[in-house]
């Protein structure tokens, strides 16, 4: 049953950038990112007073670092980045490459946190690439294919209507 | 062009989740989401008065479509159950399932009035090519 949790984290992240990306072909993109956070801090705060959850080692929260403070700011940038994204390109294609810019940076914080780099998931980034690249592929060779099929089906009618011409 | 856009998003994701760790460990869980999507909607409300873009009604509009925030609040407090009850690598794993099958589902009926791009058997192939890398990163 606690499976379900991890199943809804990945269609919840799916739901989220199609609503964005819906709302913001009704109201346009600065709108639309301004929408989905008030809907967010209207929704934290309502936790925030059901749950009483205390703010923990609140007299701390001077020394934090500064990344610390930037969530929001940062936030407003991957909604309205996914929000474009997932408009124009196939929502497998966002949220695969979405992950692949994920792991990269967190494998540079890494490295420049003097952690070893991991060959294996480097591997596994390019394999990931290589894989939305296929299939956009298949996209694209189909997306072809319907057109010279209207495109002779165009030029049937034509010479037809030629010959009734002649 | 628009796949590097994704890509970069990814990018600022990650700064974005390592900010939120941080936060949260100063002034827990919920009063962090609270912050994050207060000062958010504080920088964009900026944003929109600077660029002087117009605002929109919002009449008309499917309640759903509005509630993006809120399924984003959805995801944070799932992966959080989910961490500690299953741990890093299963949660991963199986939300990675999530996210692909839901992709190719609203890709491949449309749904929600998104752009149709029909799933077919040859794509099988790059699903699975994805699958491997996916695999390879989560064994390491």
């Amino acid at each position: 049953m606690i499976y379900v949790f991890p199943l809804i984290v990945g269609c919840a992240i799916v739901l989220a950038m199609v609503q964005n990306g819906r709302l913001a072909d009704y109201i346009g993109l600065k709108n639309c990112t301004l929408i989905n956070f008030i809907s967010g801090v209207t929704g934290a705060s309502i936790l925030f007073i059901i749950t009483k959850e205390s703010l923990i080692s609140f007299t701390q929260f001077g020394d934090m670092p500064v990344i610390g403070y930037l969530g929001g700011f940062f936030g407003i940038f991957v909604v309205t980045l996914s929000t474009i994204v997932v408009n124009r390109i196939p929502i497998i294609t966002s949220t695969m490459l979405m992950y692949t810019g994920q792991l990269v940076m967190g494998i540079l914080i890494d490295y420049y946190s003097a952690t070893p780099l991991s060959l294996g998931k480097i591997v596994g980034c390019v394999l990931i690439i290589i894989g939305v690249y296929f299939n956009s592929y298949i996209d694209k060779k189909h997306a072809t294919q319907v057109l010279v099929e209207q495109k002779s089906e165009f030029e049937d009618a034509n010479s037809a209507s030629n010959m009734i011409n002649y | 062009m628009y796949k590097s856009f994704a890509a970069v998003t990814g990018m600022l994701v990650a700064i974005m989740v390592l900010g939120n760790g941080i936060l949260t460990e100063y002034i827990g869980n919920t009063p962090s989401v609270v912050f994050v999507n207060g000062t958010g909607l504080i920088c964009m409300i900026i944003i929109v008065v600077v660029t002087k873009e117009k605002w929109q009604s919002i009449k008309g509009i499917h309640f759903f479509y509005l509630l993006g925030g809120v399924t984003g609040i959805v995801t944070v407090y799932a992966t959080n159950v989910s961490f500690l009850a299953l741990g890093a690598t299963v949660t991963l794993m199986i939300s990675m399932v999530g996210r692909i099958v839901t992709s190719t589902v609203i890709d491949h009926y449309g749904l929600m009035g998104m752009d149709k791009y029909p799933f077919r058997p040859a794509k099988l192939i790059g699903l699975g090519i994805m699958a491997a890398g996916l695999l390879l990163i989560m064994l390491n």
